[in-house]
């Protein structure tokens, strides 16, 4: 019974063929003009070596040349990440404010003055600057080991050195790929596939509706025979998130595969992520679609706020935006979808394979769970007030 | 002993002010074909519904295979066919699809499913439409689709809700003969309409309703016995003296003399010459006339006599 209702409604749901195209077209279109409106920029910035002031004092100088573990640092095709200027730290400020075609001009500046406590001084944002971010937050870390290693084995020393460098220029490579949060190229993408996934729950709003006497006159047919309510729904459900899903890895695969954005980290989770964005997409429709008696318009009319107005709150189109609904509005964050696949993305995205991730990802699989069975339960046979 | 298939007891249905149905009740027997006569928004549609518990009602109670019917008795339902008012099909599902999705609904296995849905596709004979999408079809095939799909898992108590409406009338007369072979073959029938001539070719019996409201229920002769008219004596005759109108008035078991359009009506109670009665009295008066005939009163009549209105707009 369930795989004669899933196979049908899968032959439905195919032949419904401007729906699916519409998607489509919105992904690969969306993703190509992207492409060609951010590559060049991200190329670019891709392995330029970055010129950053270094300050140091006398004490931490004299304890190793801690600089000369900077400068050496390259990227994969050999070329250098950091052209380094030792100055004093008045020098560096200057060398910071100096304008921006100005040859001597650095990104930032890394004072090691005090080795306990390396800080990172930039004056705007950018890629350059988030590659020093990743390098400086490595540094920090191999330099309290560094330390270590210098009071109890001295002649340790240089493999622990060389270890922080391949750390680094591993982690300053998918970070100039990918970029952080900040770089915009990846993110419009990161964005793109959220909106892609909570678009979903178009296909999710019109499951119900072949099963309700008071949606469709084949409902009505549905309702008067003798299949289960639930049966029906979860097949549809589930030959729904198969064309969805479907549509989101033939997107995820042409921007990966004919675009070549690197994600950076890994590959396999992004389109885990996204998957699961989909299906949460579709929960979010399947649920709106058992709400009362409202016209199919007014449903998807409620659906398009949260694709727009979720979008906007979790920073889709104003970036900070998520982060100041966090501090006004937590609650909001947590139950919208755009704000919760946003966050898994965000958090694969800065810290790869980590407790965020999982608690994001999480979130994203309890609150799917969450919408469908609010839908199953409002679903439950009932007689209608009118039909 | 028949069983009661379908009882209805003190139904009121209301949707906000209206009532639309108001203490209705109905009782119907296996193997009957029960018509459900009445006017557009009389409560035919609503009946139904309600019977189906698709519908919620305010009072009343419903049996079905004398047990309560709830929106949850799937055991019910499964012997229950319906071809709704509204052509229920996927446009995405060709013919022979959609009888298969709606038949696989009901039943299981696929060899005895196959088989049904072939035999429901040469039932309604769209069998050389079968791989014809809905949208493809004309109003009457479209109908008999609808058909199919209602009938295709061989219910023992199959309902029918105004099959008829814009069909052309050899369809229509293919559509009846079916119904009548599936009460034939064992059917328990449930007819509306508002089309007369088919609910008393069709039925054995027949409930006459208006506003939500029983007026008459019996088989077709009951029902007409139930009137004071037996005859109705028809004159195509182009103009008319109001004092010939007045004289035929006054003529045995004339009660009721109507002219029209040139038509007209005389409205006889019981009798046996009437159409001689007024034949002579033309011959008295020297009045020529096209055509002269009598009609034996239908269920149309009943109705007007009953409510006092025609039971459908003349076409
Ligand atoms: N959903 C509804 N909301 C409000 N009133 C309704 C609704 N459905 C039907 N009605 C009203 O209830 C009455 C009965 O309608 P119903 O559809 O049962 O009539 P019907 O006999 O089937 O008519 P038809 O021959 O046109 O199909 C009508 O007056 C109609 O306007
Ligand atoms: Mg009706």
């Amino acid at each position: 019974m369930f795989f004669h209702i899933f196979i049908s409604r899968l032959k439905i749901n195919i032949r419904n063929k401007d729906a699916i195209l519409w998607s489509l077209v919105f992904s690969l279109a969306l993703g190509t003009l992207f492409y060609f409106a951010f590559n060049s920029i991200y190329k670019n910035a891709k392995s330029t070596t970055i010129k950053v002031a270094v300050v140091e004092n006398d004490a931490t100088s004299g304890y190793m040349d801690l600089s000369s573990s900077l400068s050496d640092l390259k990227y994969e095709d050999g070329s250098k990440i950091l052209d380094i200027k030792k100055v004093d730290y008045d020098a560096a400020i200057e060398l910071l404010n100096k304008d921006e075609d100005d040859k001597d001009r650095v990104s930032g500046i890394i004072d090691l003055r005090d080795i306990e406590d390396v800080k990172l001084e930039v004056k705007e944002t950018g890629t350059a600057q988030s590659v020093l971010a990743s390098v400086v937050s490595v540094y920090r870390q191999y330099i309290s080991i560094i330390v270590e290693t210098i009071k109890k084995d001295p002649s340790n020393i240089s493999n622990v050195i060389s270890e922080f460098e391949n750390e680094a220029a591993s982690l300053v490579e998918s970070k100039s790929l990918s970029g952080d949060n900040k770089d915009p190229y990846v993110t419009y993408f990161y964005s793109l596939i959220t909106m892609m996934s909570v678009m979903a729950c178009m296909a999710g709003v019109i499951v119900p509706e072949s099963c309700q006497a008071n949606q469709s006159d084949v409902g009505a047919r549905v309702d008067v025979s003798s299949v289960g309510r639930m049966t029906y729904e979860l097949a549809g459900l589930l030959s729904a998130a198969i064309i969805q899903v479907s549509i989101t890895i033939i997107g995820l695969f042409y921007y990966t595969k004919i675009l070549k954005v690197n994600f950076g980290g890994d590959e396999n989770l992004v389109f885990l992520t996204a998957v699961l964005s989909t299906i949460l997409g579709i929960s979010l429709g399947f649920f709106v679609g058992h709400i009362g008696r409202l016209s199919q318009k007014a449903r998807e009319n409620i659906l398009m706020i949260f694709v727009v107005a979720g979008g906007f709150l979790s920073g889709l189109m104003v970036a900070n935006m998520k982060i100041l609904v966090e501090m006004k509005a937590p609650i909001v964050n947590r139950i919208n979808p755009s704000a919760v696949i946003t966050d898994a993305f965000y958090a694969l995205n800065m810290y790869g394979v980590s407790d965020r991730y999982y608690h994001a990802v999480a979130y994203i699989v309890g609150l799917s769970i969450i919408f469908i069975t609010g839908g199953l339960i409002m679903s439950r046979r009932k007689s209608y007030a009118s039909l | 002993m028949s069983q009661t298939v379908v009882e209805i007891n003190n139904l009121v249905k209301r949707y906000k002010e209206l009532i639309a149905l108001d203490n209705f009740s109905l009782k119907i027997e296996e193997g009957e074909v029960f018509g459900l006569l009445g006017p557009n928004g009389s409560g035919k549609t609503t009946t139904i519904n309600c019977l189906l518990s698709l519908l919620s009602y305010d009072k009343g109670e419903v049996k079905v295979f004398g047990e309560a019917m709830k929106p949850d008795r799937l055991d019910l339902k499964a012997r229950i066919g319906v071809v709704s008012q509204n052509v229920a099909v996927f446009n995405e599902l060709t013919v022979y699809e959609n009888v298969d999705f709606f038949c696989g609904l009901y039943i299981k296995d696929k060899k005895l499913k196959k088989q049904y849905v072939n035999e429901a596709l040469e039932f309604v004979d769209i069998m050389d439409f079968k791989n014809f999408y809905p949208k493809k079809l004309s109003g009457g095939l479209l109908r008999r689709l609808n058909i199919a799909c209602g009938i295709a898992h061989k219910p023992e108590l199959i309902i029918f809700d105004e099959p008829t409406v814009a069909v052309d009338p050899q369809s229509r007369n293919r559509i009846l003969e079916g119904i009548a072979e599936l009460n034939k073959n064992g059917a328990t029938i449930i007819y509306t309409s508002h089309y007369m001539e088919e609910v008393e070719q069709l039925c054995n019996r027949v409930l006459i309703m208006d506003k939500g409201k029983m007026i008459a229920c019996g088989t077709s002769d009951e029902l007409r016995r139930m009137i004071k008219n037996s005859e109705s004596v028809v004159v195509n005759i182009k103009r008319l003296d109001e004092s010939v109108i007045e004289d035929i008035k006054k003529l045995n078991h004339v009660y009721d003399v109507r002219y029209m359009n040139d038509i007209l009506t005389i409205k006889c109670s019981g009798g046996k010459h009437n159409i001689t009665h007024v034949v002579e009295y033309f011959a008295e008066r020297q009045l020529n006339y096209d055509r002269i005939y009598s009609e034996l009163p239908t269920l149309n009549d009943v109705f007007l006599e009953i409510t006092g209105k025609e039971l459908r707009d003349k076409e």
